[in-house]
């Protein structure tokens, strides 16, 4: 059995793992197709070109950031959860660090 | 391209610029029909200089703007429903965690991650809104362009009706049609300019990534969104974890 609050610590690990794969994959691809060719704009207007591509890989740079972080936040939450479900199986559901 | 399935004209992977020459064509075409109506006054000519040099290059394919607002749209969906999903996780765990590294995660999700992607999914909104109204621009602009030409042939081709063949009367079709085309390319401008700048739907975009996560020579700096080095370390560590009672 698992305490519930290592259920809760894997539930999150899980969540952050997922929205991680979520960025990486379709997000990011769906970004980066978004960059609009010169061809989009009217000739006269093609100023609005870099305005918009600022903005897109903004969201993209950010994107790729964020994904970086869950991922990395994802395995270190996992590691812990693991720990503890086999602490608890080593000694109880109530296995904890105290530290005063 | 994901964002343009390209219909019947879809000939092949590029079809994205493939349309916007279908949608020149077209002007072209039109523009060939008011110049044969108003030769051989000279009048049709100075249409055709018109429609070179200032129409044509402006025509572009308003589906590529209405399928990019579409994707932004589920952009937004995804960030939206990130924020939720972990908001929700991050509150579970800190209702049954605590001692620094529960409380530094915490910490963290809520100063920093889940604003960064409330600033994502914000972004992602008022591009959907931009290019939505990008779209909008481009269609009236198609619209107005051949509203006028239509009504110039119609003109020219009712002077021929009415006696016999007048330059006069086809530069006068000419003297009403150019202002009007002119006016319609201008407004276009005008229109993109207030939108991307003035209007600031974009600008909006821009300052919704700015404002939390800084923005370095004009850009949005992404390398200033990261997990800092003490809660990477803290969150580590199995004896931080301290479970509530």
């Amino acid at each position: 059995m698992t305490s519930v609050q290592t259920e809760a610590l894997r539930d999150l690990a899980t969540r952050l793992t997922a929205q991680s794969d979520a960025l990486s994959g379709n997000t990011r691809a769906t970004v980066a197709a978004l960059a609009m060719p010169k061809e989009a704009y009217p000739l006269f207007s093609l100023a609005a070109w870099d305005d918009y591509e600022k903005v897109r890989s903004g969201i993209e740079n950010v994107t790729i950031a964020v994904q970086d972080i869950l991922e990395t936040t994802g395995t270190a939450l996992t590691r812990v959860a693991a720990h503890y479900e086999q602490m608890e199986q080593e000694h109880s559901e109530s296995f904890t660090y105290d530290n005063g | 391209m994901a964002w343009d399935d390209g219909g019947i004209f879809d000939l092949s992977a590029e079809s994205d610029a493939r349309d916007t020459w279908v949608w020149r064509s077209v002007v072209i075409g039109t523009g060939a029909l008011l110049i044969v109506a108003l030769e051989p006054s000279g009048a049709g000519m100075a249409a055709a200089a018109i429609g070179t040099a200032v129409v044509v290059p402006n025509v572009v394919d308003p589906e590529v703007w209405t399928s990019a607002s579409g994707e932004w749209s589920e952009l937004f969906n995804v960030f939206d429903a990130a924020v939720a999903d972990l908001t929700e996780a991050d509150a579970a765990m800190f209702a049954q965690w605590k001692d620094s590294a529960a409380e530094s995660f915490h910490g963290f999700v809520n100063g920093t991650l889940l604003q960064v992607l409330a600033r994502l999914r914000e972004a992602c909104n008022l591009m959907d809104d931009a290019c939505t109204q990008m779209a909008i621009v481009v269609i009236s602009t198609l619209v107005a362009y051949f509203s006028a030409t239509v009504g110039a042939i119609v003109a020219a081709l009712a002077s021929n009706a009415g006696g016999p063949f007048s330059p006069a009367a086809k530069w006068a079709v000419f003297g009403v049609w150019a202002p009007v085309i002119l006016a319609v390319i201008a407004a276009m401008v005008a229109a993109v300019a207030t939108l991307w700048t003035t209007n600031k739907t974009l600008g909006d975009a821009f300052d919704a990534l700015k404002n939390k996560i800084g923005e370095k020579d004009g850009r949005i700096d992404a390398a200033s969104v990261r997990l800092p080095e003490p809660v990477k370390a803290v969150i580590s560590r199995y004896d931080e974890w301290e479970k509530k009672s």
